[in-house]
């Protein structure tokens, strides 16, 4: 299914059943992109993701059944770009693998554009402005800092830990509370219905993305 | 003693087997030897007869609460207790009146009749619970087989027949027909996955208890994330949002919330017209959030308001273009959820038409404010 719906778009696919021949693969012939299903036989696909990071910067989703977010969080923290729970639709898939392959190329071109924008929003990290359909915003810094770590990795999951971490501080990482006050915030600001989100998306379970487009 | 082990359990009754002989004993001795009524010299307060039946009660207690075992040992301890302290030749066992061996006799065999007697009825008593738990599960199993069966062939059905025509005159159809044929492969398919999803929710939640992972969120989070879930399936139809940003954080697992919001989101596409609004708000009732989701369908049929939490339990398709589908699990769900929160969940047809649903969930307490400096640590 999976290889079908890849190839029709003009991927080339290489497959394997194990996470120990992922692991090879990788490091034999490396592919621009890996989507690795968390449940495999051999291999967790948690210590697989951490494998492949040690030397590894190639982006991967990982797949995971449903109902399973804890291993998820932890695929993503330990170094997954991003994720799709089972059953997924292949729109939803390729969505992905595209943002992936997108970040990857920008990257490696380490020409991240200094201003960001999607819809309405505009967002400029060097002269730190925002504006919501030409509107200048004001944020308070925290606010900002969380906007940053969000545009810095627009179309990605974000998952609690990461962005407790980055915008409060190690200690902080079990502070959920911070984090949904503060993104409550930016949504009032930048969501024109704060209910019914289109920039600044909650990923129950897991954390946060940006949409890009 | 519900938490004792059997062993621990046998000990407790040997040591009751002990225990009642001996303060029918004490009791005995005190009233038959002890201080005799002034002016009524010579006489006890009790009769011998009456102290042998201070020893029965004990007997029978240990019976009917213990097994056989102990009860033979508490009876036999009475009937010696009873000779040593009370038959004359005191603190003796020599027994010289044939009288008394007769009263041994039936000491005993009232303590056997009775522990046997407790025996069976509590056997009973654990094989009809068994039956009547089986025969439940049983019932359960059916009903579930029948529902999950009728709702999987349904879809599974539609199709079967929409692939069918497909393959057979495919390239004889017009564009738009094989479209909609697709979109039916498509939306079937959806459905039997909520169905699989909700059944695997449901068995997850009997089988494990309710296990909720709750931390500070907001109810915006949740409802984002509901909605986005259901893109898809929501199309054109416009959802009403109506909660304030100001709501204080919940104390909620949020998954199984944004779960609870599907279902009713859900519920409410499936029964009412595809050119009605559904609306979503949410409000502040001191330490709960109060949310609500309205349709403006048919309404729930009358009387059934509550019966609709059950499992398994249906509302049979009424108006125009509307059809019952699933297996009856979603509300259970919900029900199950919103009470493992501690909240509450009801469902009224509103006066001017339409159903609502109401739930409410706990606020975290003391939480801080924001911006209020708190969230600075050095």
């Amino acid at each position: 299914m999976l290889r079908i719906a890849l190839e029709t778009q003009g991927y080339k696919t290489r497959e394997t059943e194990t996470g120990q021949g992922a692991v090879d693969g990788v490091a034999t012939d490396p592919p621009d992109l890996v989507i690795l299903d968390l449940g495999l036989p051999d291999l967790d696909g948690v210590e697989v993701t951490r494998r492949l990071r040690q030397w590894s910067a190639v982006p991967i989703v990982v797949v995971s059944a449903r109902g399973k977010d804890f291993e998820k969080v932890v695929a993503l923290d330990a170094g997954a770009d991003d994720y799709v729970t089972k059953p997924f639709s292949v729109g939803e898939l390729l969505a992905r693998v595209r943002a992936a392959l997108r970040r990857a190329n920008a990257i490696d071109n380490a020409s991240l554009e200094p201003v960001f924008s999607v819809g309405g929003l505009r967002v400029d990290l060097a002269r730190r402005e925002v504006q919501v359909d030409g509107q200048s915003i004001h944020l308070t810094r925290h606010e900002f800092d969380l906007l940053r770590l969000l545009v810095r990795n627009a179309g990605k999951v974000l998952t609690h830990a990461k962005m407790l971490r980055d915008v409060w501080g190690p200690e902080a990482v079990n502070e959920t509370h911070y984090l949904r006050v503060y993104m409550n915030q930016l949504r009032q600001k930048l969501e024109p219905n704060p209910s019914q989100p289109v920039y600044l998306l909650t990923e129950t379970g897991v954390g946060y993305r940006l949409v890009t487009d | 003693m519900a938490h004792a082990g059997p062993r621990s359990r046998t000990v407790i009754a040997y040591v009751c087997a002990l225990l009642a002989p001996a303060l029918a004993t004490a009791a005995g001795w005190l009233l038959y030897h002890g201080p005799r009524r002034p002016g009524d010299i010579g006489k006890s307060l009790l009769s011998e007869t009456d102290v042998l039946m201070l020893y029965l009660l004990g007997v029978l207690g240990v019976a009917v609460r213990f097994s056989r075992g102990p009860a033979v040992v508490a009876s036999v301890l009475s009937v010696a207790a009873f000779d040593f302290f009370f038959v004359p030749k005191y603190l003796t066992f020599a027994v010289d009146n044939l009288r008394y061996l007769v009263t041994f006799a039936v000491m005993l065999a009232t303590g056997l009749t009775i522990s046997s007697l407790t025996h069976h009825l509590r056997q009973h008593a654990s094989s009809a619970r068994q039956a009547w738990q089986q025969a439940e599960a049983e019932f359960l199993r059916n009903t579930l087989l029948s529902a999950v069966s009728h709702d999987l062939r349904t879809p599974l059905a539609s199709i079967a027949s929409a692939a069918e025509n497909l393959v057979d005159s495919g390239a004889r159809l017009p564009a738009e027909v094989r479209t909609e044929l697709l979109r039916t492969i498509g939306d079937e398919a959806d459905r039997m996955e909520r169905l699989v999803g909700n059944l695997l929710e449901m068995s997850r939640l009997e089988s494990g208890g309710l296990v909720l992972k709750r931390a500070p969120v907001h109810i915006q989070d949740v409802v984002g994330a509901a909605l986005r879930h259901l893109q898809k399936r929501l199309r054109d139809r416009i959802v009403q949002t109506d909660i304030s940003g100001d709501l204080p954080l919940l104390d909620i697992d949020d998954v199984a919330v944004e779960q609870v919001l599907v279902n009713l989101l859900n519920n409410a596409v499936e029964y009412s017209p595809a050119s009605e609004s559904i609306c979503l708000s949410a409000r502040s009732l001191g330490a709960w959030v109060e949310v609500r989701v309205r349709d403006h369908g048919p309404g729930l049929p009358p009387g059934a308001e509550r019966r609709i939490f059950d499992k398994f339990f249906r509302v049979s398709p009424s108006g125009p273009g509307l059809s019952s589908r699933g297996a009856g699990l979603g509300l259970a769900i919900c029900k199950a959820v919103v009470q493992g929160h501690g909240g509450c969940i009801d469902a009224r047809t509103l006066d001017d038409g339409g159903a609502e649903f109401r739930f409410t969930l706990p606020v975290v307490a003391n939480a801080s404010s924001p911006d209020g400096g708190v969230y600075v640590r050095v």
